[in-house]
């Protein structure tokens, strides 16, 4: 699992610990920046090849899943 | 003087991962960590007081703690690893260090860097560690 969100540069994505007690919502609510939207998506809706990282995007219309406290 | 001889140190709800307080001893172990992998798909090894890590473009990553640290006085150390195989791309090993930018209690903002021109690159390990930051 995956949190998406938008920063002044591109995109940032949170991979959550899998031995933190935090739920999924819990951890996008507490480490996604005060204000942001963001989207939960699963590990393979975020392409493997990094090579063209820095130029990821994703539209803000999909970042529904919350905003970060 | 006496000496504890025990095998086993437990909290008293006999839980095996919640740790009992040694309050003498919490400034000296360790507060956070984490190792995870900066290439593909971006996961983690393993860690502990880590909530999440976050991936904010080529080699430049957040170590998001799970509980707040008391205070900024913590120290970070931190290693990398270009590579899981027997080969890498080239002769370079990888430096990581914290982020340009005012700490604070929630996070650790980390930068991986060629030194041989500083620009930052992925990494099959990178390793952070937290000492401090303890009321």
């Amino acid at each position: 699992m995956k949190i998406i969100y938008q920063t002044d540069d591109g995109i940032a994505i949170i991979t959550p610990a899998p031995n933190c007690s935090l739920t999924d919502a819990q951890t996008a609510a507490k480490d996604v920046p005060t204000g942001s939207a963001y989207k939960i998506v699963a590990d393979d809706y975020v392409p493997s090849d990094r090579t063209w990282r820095n130029a990821w995007t994703i539209e803000a219309s999909e970042l529904t899943d919350g905003v970060g406290e | 003087m006496s000496t504890i001889k025990a095998n086993t140190l437990l909290h008293s709800d006999g839980s095996t991962t919640n740790p009992p307080a040694i309050p003498a001893l919490d400034k000296r172990m360790v507060t956070a960590w984490v190792s995870w992998n900066g290439i593909g798909t971006v996961s983690i090894y393993s860690s502990e007081n880590v909530s999440s890590i976050t991936d904010a473009g080529v080699g430049l990553f957040t170590v998001n703690f799970a509980t707040a640290l008391a205070n900024t006085n913590w120290v970070a150390v931190m290693s990398t690893q270009e590579n899981n195989g027997s080969t890498h791309s080239s002769s370079n090993n990888r430096v990581i260090g914290p982020a340009r930018v005012a700490r604070n209690v929630n996070n650790c903002m980390v930068r991986a860097a060629n030194p041989s021109d500083y620009s930052t690159r992925d990494n099959a390990r990178n390793d952070v560690l937290i000492m401090g930051g303890r009321a």
